[in-house]
């Protein structure tokens, strides 16, 4: 697969994954690095552009990360970001000073002078700044294009050498022409081409894994999450009744959820999967076992025993396949300079399966181009737009010990949550929904008798990247419809409280 | 006024002017009901028994003893504030008792409201009873019975605020405010010089903070609850939302959660906040307490409060869910 690459090179910013995803956006595609990477190991990577991500440090500060002036001068365009920026000033020659006070949020910006990164974007503009550090003077060579009211060097560059510096972040949304400052970078600096698109992807990888797989044994494990039934439909697509899915049911899904796994992929694409009902033996392990730890460790070590059992029935394999993504393989491979280690997503998996090689065909999309790969592939929206869900299921979202009953009033409060969020339009916008069974039971009276039920917790989130979640603002009129639903449909449930705590201090799961 | 009906020609006591003379009567009557004789009141600090006391210190001054039992179930401030205004502004012949001790060691693991309830209100009559047989010479007890009170018991019976004394502890009943709605008594209250913050109280449960510490108490999650619930009083104060949402508490369950603060697990306890609208207290809606200043009470309460990590906004209406939680 060759297509143009954009080096972004990670300096320890909040927005770094969101600077690749803009540029990926973009049809340009893109590796997040640690800032490490030597000029020579650039060089042999090969990209049309590269950009330096913001950080928390001061470029004086005492383990404040460098880079060496070479890298500058390899003929290849760059970008730098806020501290990426002041990276870029300090390292050739330019002054960088500290400022009183921060200068944090929307800002008016004006460009003094055009650039090709400024084509298409008004003179006055706003921007979102965070910083105390600022560019002072840029290098000699450079010009000034842009400044705000306290920041007297906004945007710098040199249209020869087609190295720049923005001192806001053109990947926040608040930027309202960030993105066609990166779009300019990449098309009129880069000189981009815009080969990175869906299509193409699915195309290039078919092709590759055809190639790779064609006429071999592949397996590959189901949680009816979205990342490993893209995999599996993306490896279906080239291997055909060469794979076999196998789909652990531990009885711990949500309402409908294991119809619907075995509806779209056996029923509508065809494919060879094998559902194995392990419900009861679940329930079983998890009899009176009400600490959480002990709970997901059950789990985890059931699921590996099922799974195993399934694949012995099926043999020796030449490859399984993992839905691990581009977040995982970032995060493996932080503070270890370049080199990127092999994420298991499915902890344990590969130990009891024979298998020769791991296949990963989604390690470098982000989450949002998995879903449009799938959406490419025909899955479903109800499939491709699936909130994350825990490995352990429901079994985390009943405090206290797992049984049938709480199950079945967990998954139906769940069920009218879920579909009055979308009948509200509301299921794009917030990050992930779902309801809680406590093990508190309290007072409540229904007709004229009293009753002493369930409190079921609503919890949704928004957010970008789940390291941070903030509680989702319902309306409450649409809370109030949930709340009265729950109680009105629901046995066993009596109470209905909504989580408003954001997390940090809570966080999005409740055990 | 030993007839328990109120008159038809009966105002509605709704200014200064009807309060005072309302005041005057009374006082009136007061002092000749009682004489010189010595009058026992069981001051919970709440509007009624506090209007009471006020207008018994006026008619009669030392003759009245007002005995607070402080069942370490109250919320925070008010044990301060009853001593504050009785003793040390309206120069009352207060007994304060110190019994919070002696409460939850009573309520040790128990973990049924209803048996909960039952102790709480037994023990607060024993330790009753062994201050008024500390007094010499009480011939009479004061109550704090409002006329709601009597229609609610058909008019018929005398409604006793203080029931359970045993059978040689009889005393004839002082009941100034048995004709008056709760909005004269607050009214009258105001005109006797009570603080706001005492006339204006919301409705307390005599368990107190006992039925909101869920389950069997703790000293840790009943510290939790007084704490939360004096943060929602101040934010809903400041925010004008005191006086237009009728009831407004918050309760600490029996369970914990995972959270994360400073990049470490943490493992605490959940705060509910309860904040609801009614005309009569049979039915209640749940107050839309905006966004803002709900997520402003979230933050204080994890940040201030020992041992909570996550906030929770009760949803539910009466019917299905009671107000209270136990």
């Amino acid at each position: 697969m060759e297509h143009q690459k954009v080096l972004v090179l990670d300096f320890g910013g909040q927005y770094n994954q969101l600077i690749a995803r803009r540029v990926r956006d973009l049809n340009v595609y893109c590796d997040l690095m640690p800032f490490g990477m030597t000029a020579e190991e650039i060089r042999k990577y090969d990209p049309i552009g590269i950009i330096f991500t913001g950080g928390p440090n001061s470029v004086y500060g005492e383990n404040a990360p460098h880079i060496s002036a070479e890298i500058l001068r390899l003929g290849i365009p760059v970008l730098g970001i806020c501290y990426g920026c002041q990276l870029i000033a300090y390292t050739l020659g330019g002054k960088v000073e500290h400022a009183e006070t921060s200068e944090y949020g929307k800002r008016s910006f004006t460009f003094g002078k055009q650039s090709a990164i400024s084509a298409g974007i008004p003179q006055t503009s706003i921007c979102w700044m965070s910083h105390t550090d600022r560019v002072t003077q840029p290098p000699a060579g450079f010009e000034t294009y842009a400044s705000t009211e306290s920041c007297p060097v906004a945007v710098f560059g040199n249209e020869t050498e087609k190295i720049y510096g923005v001192q806001f972040h053109p990947e926040v949304v608040h930027s309202e022409y960030g993105n066609k400052l990166l779009e300019n970078f990449l098309y009129r600096v880069c000189g981009a081409k815009g080969d990175w698109t869906t299509a193409n992807f699915v195309a290039e990888q078919v092709a590759a894994l055809k190639a790779k797989l064609g006429g071999k044994k592949v397996l590959c494990a189901m949680s009816g999450g979205v990342d490993s039934a893209v995999a599996a439909a993306l490896v279906h697509r080239a291997a055909g009744d060469g794979l076999t899915c196998v789909f652990v049911d531990h009885g711990l899904l949500r309402k409908y959820e294991a119809d619907e796994v075995m509806e779209v992929f056996r029923n509508q694409l065809g494919m060879n999967l094998i559902k194995a009902d392990a419900g009861e033996r679940f329930l079983g392990k998890l009899a009176g076992v009400s600490e959480p730890e002990q709970k997901r460790k059950i789990i985890g070590a059931e699921f590996i025993k099922v799974f195993e059992s399934e694949a012995k029935k099926i043999g020796a394999v030449d490859f399984l396949v993992q839905g691990t993504i581009y977040p995982d393989v970032i995060e493996s491979g932080k503070g270890n300079s370049a080199v990127i280690k092999s994420h298991h997503n499915v902890g344990g998996l590969p130990s009891v399966v024979d298998f020769k090689e791991i296949v990963e065909p989604l390690r470098d999309l982000f989450k949002d181009e998995v879903r449009r790969v799938g959406t490419e592939l025909g899955l479903p929206d109800s499939v491709v737009l699936r909130q994350p869900f825990p490995g352990p299921g429901l079994a985390i979202r009943i405090m206290g010990e797992v049984t049938e009953e709480k199950l079945e009033t967990l998954r139906d409060a769940d069920y009218i949550l879920r579909d009055e969020i979308a009948k509200a339009g509301l299921n794009r916008e917030i990050w992930q929904y779902f309801a809680v069974i406590t093990n508190s039971k309290t007072v409540g009276v229904q007709g004229d008798f009293r009753t002493y039920e369930n409190v079921i917790a609503l919890r949704a989130v928004t957010s970008v990247d789940a390291m941070t979640a903030d509680w989702a603002r319902i309306p409450y009129e649409i809370l109030e419809k949930i709340s009265v639903r729950i109680i009105n449909e629901v046995k066993g449930a009596n109470r209905i409280v909504y989580d408003v705590t954001s997390k940090p201090p809570a966080t999005i799961e409740w055990e | 006024m030993q007839n328990n009906k109120r008159p038809e020609t009966m105002k509605r006591i709704a200014n200064e002017t009807l309060a005072q003379d309302f005041i005057d009567e009374q006082v009136e009557e007061i002092r000749a009901q009682v004489g010189n004789k010595k009058v026992l009141l069981a001051l919970s600090g709440g509007v009624d028994s506090s209007v009471v006391a006020a207008l018994l210190i006026k008619a009669i001054g030392k003759q009245l003893v007002c005995v607070h039992v402080n069942h370490g179930l109250l919320r925070k401030g008010e044990p301060e504030q009853v001593v504050e205004v009785f003793r040390n502004q309206m120069n009352a012949n207060l007994v304060y008792v110190d019994a919070a001790e002696r409460f939850l060691g009573k309520l040790a693991g128990v973990s049924e409201p209803e048996k909960k309830r039952k102790i709480i209100g037994a023990e607060f009559i024993r330790v009753f009873e062994e201050e008024a047989r500390k007094q010499e010479g009480i011939e009479f007890l004061a109550q704090g019975t409002i006329y709601p009170d009597i229609l609610e018991s058909d008019g018929v019976k005398a409604h006793h605020n203080v029931g359970g004394l045993p059978e040689d502890l009889k005393f004839e009943l002082v009941e100034p405010l048995k004709l008056l709605f709760k909005d004269e008594v607050r009214v009258v209250g105001k005109a006797l010089g009570l603080p706001d913050g005492m006339v204006y109280r919301q409705p307390f449960p005599g368990p107190g903070l006992g039925v909101r510490c869920l389950g069997a108490i703790t000293r840790e999650r009943l510290e939790a609850v007084r704490e939360s619930d004096a943060i929602l009083r101040e934010e809903f104060s400041k925010n004008g939302l005191e006086g237009k949402v009728w009831q407004y508490f918050t309760a600490v369950p029996d369970f914990r959660s995972v959270g994360v603060k400073n990049g470490a697990r943490t493992y605490a306890f959940p705060v509910i906040i309860r904040a609801v609208n009614t005309v009569d207290a049979m039915t209640a809606t749940v107050e839309d307490v905006p966004f803002a200043l709900l997520q402003h009470i979230t933050k204080r309460i994890t940040e201030e409060v020992e041992g909570v990590n996550r906030v929770l906004y009760d949803l539910t209406p009466k019917p299905c869910g009671t107000i209270e939680w136990e």
